[in-house]
């Protein structure tokens, strides 16, 4: 009631001003917390903290506004002094990760010590960049052309984390036997519990099932039949280029595998995190239950066998091939066969954002550190590869 | 209902400067996405530089080391890709023919966008403080090895410049592995 008395008015007026100036001073006070959290955490939550910002950014355009604040982790397996600085001179926070000194290739005891280290460190990379990016279901690569309806179906990439092998602690002889002999990192992310006091393993961790006891045989050939069937019915235009780029690119590495010419085993992987928009996402899902993918939801992973060139491929709008594992060819040399065994992990389905309901796929998978094999997977890259 | 002058504002000023203020924070908000957005280049061109310093810095005299770095895409969704025309180039400080923010030493800078790099003034899309960031170095020769782009005055493109030829790299939007070599007191910048 506005018309009381004169005190009565002036007294309800104070009131309101007082709950006004309240509020913003609680505004105030959250904004300064936010600022505060964001100067002083650490780079996993700001990473984190900036691909939630991204997928419930108001507008779609909004998200390349918000900057990701993810920096790739460097990892180095050393038995030495040394810091891998073939692969990371220059380079700040690089975590040193210390192998036993292996004697030679009879030197099992190590080779199994060195082997079990460099698993475990791979499937902690591996979960990490998986939960940081919000387990494949949120949208973090809108566009301002894309909200213009101007998107051709283009994969775009964050790398997680970059491992290296030392090369003066582990010479490529011993290399090579620790990639054939050793290393089963699908055996220890089926095995492995992800925390001391877990009694989830990796696998059932990243299908967020603790039902699946192991990874299904896939029928590969029958899938990438079956969905190349599809695409060559189903896509066109922009989808259809981006298609082909990536399996001209699979192609041509098959042919020639990176690394075949100075046949020096690969000393450096990298775990990239992708996606894509695909609104045929139940058709892959409907494919990859049909192949025995190990599927739950719509979360999957895929497991390769040594030596087998794992073709899997995914029908988007925008067509995307990828290798589960074994993306590109079988691989050269001990690294690359340590890599050519990596499982990969996906999800397809819809993305959250703050947005009309998005369909696409996400798929977090080890690579060769080689720009040719990254590129074939991503058009382009985000967050930050350098830490300078 | 007929309002005396000022009788509307007058049990609604509260809500007005609210209003008001929430009008602010979205304009504010907006123009913060938009700089972002806009800035995009000079920040990607400014890490670049950072990361191919840190790298030059870091080999010894004789070495030579290869490093990846993500091209330039400012907008991953643009129709056809991301945008082409940036590159990398450098100057001697022995050669009379670049930029002048390069001052008494070398540098390398990262540039763009230019139309046609075949026959661009380089040197005047590097010298521009929008579309050039360059990094000063001591070492008195820098040789980059890519492609050559000759500028002839009043020809395509125009500009102020003298003609010159200048190597450049061309940035992709996607990884692309340089390799960088310190020898004889001269910094060699090239890609795979």
């Amino acid at each position: 009631m506005r018309a009381g008395k004169r005190g009565e008015f002036e007294a309800s007026q104070i009131g309101e001003w007082s709950l006004y100036i309240i509020g913003f001073i609680i505004v105030l006070i959250f904004a300064g917390a936010v600022v505060v959290f964001l100067t002083q955490s650490n780079e996993d939550e700001l990473c984190k903290l900036s691909v939630l910002s991204r997928a419930t950014a108001p507008i779609g355009g909004a998200q390349q506004a918000v900057p990701l604040k993810c920096t790739t982790k460097k990892v180095c397996f050393t038995s030495g002094k040394s810091e891998c600085r073939e692969q990371f001179a220059g380079e700040k926070k690089v975590q040193a990760v210390k192998l036993p000194a292996i004697k030679g290739v009879d030197d099992k005891s190590n080779l199994r010590k060195a082997a079990d280290i460099i698993e475990e460190v791979s499937a902690e990379k591996m979960y990490e960049c998986w939960r940081l990016m919000g387990e494949g279901k949120l949208d973090l690569f809108n566009s301002f052309s894309k909200d213009l309806g101007l998107n051709p179906a283009q994969s775009t990439c964050v790398i997680c984390s970059r491992l290296a092998i030392d090369k003066e602690s582990i010479s490529d002889e011993l290399l090579e036997e620790l990639g054939e002999n050793y290393i089963d990192i699908n055996e220890h992310l089926r095995t492995t519990p992800i925390t001391k006091d877990s009694k989830m393993t990796y696998l059932q961790a990243f299908l967020d099932s603790k039902d699946v006891q192991g990874f299904a045989r896939v029928g590969e050939e029958v899938f990438k039949q079956k969905v190349e069937n599809d695409l060559n019915k189903k896509l066109e235009g922009d989808a259809k280029k981006e298609f082909e780029r990536i399996k001209k690119g699979m192609n041509e590495l098959e042919e020639k595998p990176s690394g075949a010419e100075t046949k020096k085993p690969n000393r450096e992987l990298a775990f990239v995190f992708m996606q894509i928009k695909s609104p045929k996402t139940k058709e892959v899902l409907g494919n990859m239950a049909q192949t025995g993918f190990t599927l739950t939801g719509t979360t999957f992973m895929t497991p390769v066998v040594r030596n087998v060139v794992a073709k899997l491929v995914f029908t988007p709008t925008g067509g995307m091939v990828v290798g589960g594992g074994a993306l590109l060819a079988g691989g050269y040399g001990a690294w690359n066969a340590y890599q050519g065994q990596m499982a990969s992990v996906g999800q397809c389905g819809d993305l959250v954002s703050n947005e009309k309901q998005k369909e696409g796929c996400s798929i977090l998978q080890g690579l060769n550190y080689k720009k040719d094999e990254m590129n074939v997977l991503c058009s382009s890259f985000q967050g930050r590869l350098y830490d300078i | 209902m007929i309002y005396k002058k000022g009788e509307i504002l007058k049990g609604n000023t509260a809500e007005l400067i609210i209003a008001a203020l929430i009008l602010l924070a979205i304009i504010g908000f907006a123009y913060k996405a938009y700089t972002i957005y806009a800035n995009q280049f000079p920040q990607q061109a400014k890490e670049m530089n950072r990361v191919i310093k840190a790298k030059i810095n870091a080999i010894n005299e004789g070495e030579k080391i290869k490093f990846t770095l993500p091209g330039l895409c400012i907008d991953p969704g643009k129709k056809g890709g991301c945008e082409e025309g940036y590159f990398v180039a450098g100057w001697s400080v022995s050669n009379d023919k670049r930029p002048e923010k390069c001052s008494l030493k070398s540098c390398i800078c990262i540039c763009g966008p230019a139309g046609n790099l075949d026959k661009a003034d380089i040197i005047a899309i590097c010298q521009d403080k929008r579309t050039g960031f360059c990094e000063l170095y001591n070492e008195r020769e820098i040789k980059v090895l890519g492609e050559t782009s000759v500028f002839i005055p009043g020809g395509e493109g125009g500009g102020e410049n003298i003609e010159a030829d200048v190597n450049y790299i061309p940035l992709k939007s996607n990884l692309m592995e340089f390799n960088v070599e310190k020898s004889k007191g001269e910094i060699i910048l090239g890609i795979e």
